[in-house]
């Protein structure tokens, strides 16, 4: 893995195009979730994403990673999301989808995500994890995950409570936290380093 | 659990929030659970990551990266209308330059096989060739006997036209990088102010300027003989392996070193062994030394750990052929970690200068350093970018 990153730094640092195009291969879509989780808009999402890319080109000469080129995209995703929201904020113009509690949530949580589980091993494990979820609960976390249905949604199609709902999907993310224990205090372990 | 029925607990409110359900009352009773305990705090980090990932597994046919990539090389090609020129012309320049490289190498080496042509025939006692590379550039070049030799900025190099014949010497002044070729019985011997390298078929790097306090050698590879000059203080000897460096203090006449690996310094002191001269002679060497930063510089790149602005200060002046002047004492103890690759001293102090409170001016050949007050607020502007 270091050394393929490596290679890979080698070839921002010379303005390989191919080497940009493999960041775009394996993150983009994972930068993309995590800009679209901050920002709630899947335009916004690729925009900002974009962005990022293009100052990583314009800097790529100069440029200096020290952890791994992930760990540098996706705090660069993160705080070009934060400044989006911190703009949209100065701006008077966050609506109910988006609001204050969202920037304070990001601008103070500094840590999140580092994308320690989006590696090709721990994916499989989160998929195991979700195969082993109980069946109500895994179908209500497929439907939520996979068909984006809304909470409502869900109630509606299986006929439950929306309290219900709510309930089993924690339930699905504590069980996948337990699943993925070992890999998370890795995690915990390195932010506080 | 809330006896209330209908209560839930906040955390019930993650998924909700990472689907973007949430009413704008729920979302900062979030935030309120969510900064009230660190524990809570990892929690929502937790489940995040777990969120994200677990969608990232899943197509997502609005997020195509081929479609991301092409909007992406369409950016900066528009983007870079401008700069591209101007990309094209250094691309010209550097060229040239490795040109001119290439064939001053060719002369040089040229050169010295016709000067050692020569001096077989006629009497030896006249010549010296001398190899000076100004400020501001770096050399390469091979001499007669098969060694190759890289001067960085501001070095000369000495040698006698009977080089190779009976022995291998040459004097060096400034920072070489030798990669000597091998020649039975005939070690290869680099002369500084102080010690002399004698060298069988090693790679090595001497840093001996005149205005530097100490003199470095690093082994790259093969072995390597240091020796004290006798009318210095010192006729003391010491063998060097690969990936060890041993410094060498002009001022007392010492051979110190560093041992990184145990973390402390060691210096052995002894007696010069013929007389008791006052002089102490301490010699002891760096383990386990990284060398590519050491030799980074004859690729043209420059790599430095942890080292102060006073020290980057004496390099950037001989690299750039500049002045450097501090208005502030104080910055000479910031200390600095990185690698530039070839670029122009305007850049390099760009890149201080918005990674430590630095206010550089850059008059001619002369460089102001000069502490910056508003440093806070840039870097503030800068990480929120």
């Amino acid at each position: 893995m270091e050394h393929v990153d490596q290679q890979l730094i080698n070839g921002l640092q010379k303005g390989d195009l191919n080497a940009f195009e493999e960041l775009y291969r394996q993150y983009y879509v994972f930068l993309c979730l995590i800009a679209e989780n901050m920002v709630r808009d899947p335009a916004d999402a690729k925009e900002i994403v974009s962005d990022v890319f293009v100052r990583l080109w314009n800097i790529r000469e100069k440029i200096e990673i020290n952890t791994s080129v992930k760990g540098y995209l996706i705090r660069a995703v993160r705080n070009t999301s934060l400044n989006y929201l911190g703009q949209k904020r100065q701006n008077g113009i966050l609506t109910d989808r988006l609001d204050d509690s969202d920037y304070q949530l990001y601008a103070w949580s500094s840590d999140y995500p580092l994308g320690r589980l989006f590696e090709e091993e721990v994916r499989k494990i989160l998929d195991q994890g979700i195969e082993s979820l109980p069946d109500a609960c895994r179908e209500i976390f497929l439907l939520s995950r996979n068909e984006e249905l809304k909470y409502c949604e869900i109630a509606e199609k299986l006929g439950i409570s929306v309290n219900t709902v709510k309930t089993q999907l924690k339930i699905a993310l504590s069980r996948l936290r337990e699943a993925l224990r070992d890999y998370l205090l890795i995690l915990i372990f390195i932010v506080f380093l | 659990m809330s006896p209330n029925k209908n209560y839930l607990s906040p955390e019930y409110l993650i998924p909700g929030y990472l689907s973007g359900e949430l009413t704008p009352e729920e979302k900062s009773e979030l935030l309120i659970w969510i900064k009230s305990n660190p524990e809570n705090k990892r929690l929502f980090d937790e489940y995040c990551e777990i969120w994200i990932t677990a969608r990232s597994s899943i197509n997502h046919p609005e997020y195509n990266f081929h479609e991301g990539f092409w909007k992406f090389k369409q950016k900066i090609r528009t983007e870079a209308g401008i700069p591209e020129g101007f990309k094209r012309k250094s691309l010209t320049r550097e060229l040239l330059k490795y040109a001119a490289i290439i064939i001053i190498t060719a002369l040089l080496s040229g050169l010295s096989f016709y000067y050692f042509g020569r001096s077989q025939v006629i009497n030896r006692d006249q010549s010296m060739n001398e190899l000076v590379v100004p400020l501001g550039s770096s050399a390469r070049f091979c001499l007669s006997d098969g060694t190759t030799a890289i001067l960085n900025a501001g070095s000369r190099l000495k040698y006698d036209n009977s080089f190779g014949i009976s022995e291998r010497v040459v004097s060096l002044e400034g920072e070489g990088f030798f990669n000597v070729a091998k020649v039975s019985d005939k070690p290869f011997t680099v002369k500084t102010s102080h010690i002399n390298v004698i060298a069988m078929g090693t790679a090595f790097n001497v840093k001996a300027y005149s205005n530097d306090k100490t003199i470095e050698t690093t082994l790259v590879e093969g072995s390597l003989k240091v020796e004290g000059i006798a009318a210095k203080g010192t006729a003391e000897v010491t063998v060097l392996k690969p990936n060890q460096k041993l410094t060498f203090f002009k001022e007392d006449s010492t051979i110190v070193g560093e041992i990184p690996g145990v973390e402390k310094k060691r210096v052995i002191t002894a007696q010069p062994a013929e007389v008791q001269k006052p002089v102490s002679i301490a010699r002891a060497v760096t383990e386990n030394v990284d060398v590519k930063p050491v030799i980074s510089w004859k690729e043209n790149k420059w790599i430095f750990e942890k080292k102060s602005l006073a020290q980057i200060a004496v390099e950037l002046e001989r690299k750039f052929d500049v002045r450097i002047e501090f208005e502030s004492e104080r910055l000479k103890t910031y200390r600095f970690t990185g690698t530039l690759l070839a670029e122009p001293i305007e850049q390099v102090l760009e890149l201080m200068s918005i990674s430590a409170p630095i206010n550089f001016d850059l008059k001619g050949k002369v460089v102001t350093l000069s502490e910056n007050k508003n440093f806070g607020e840039l870097n503030k502007r800068l990480y929120n970018q």
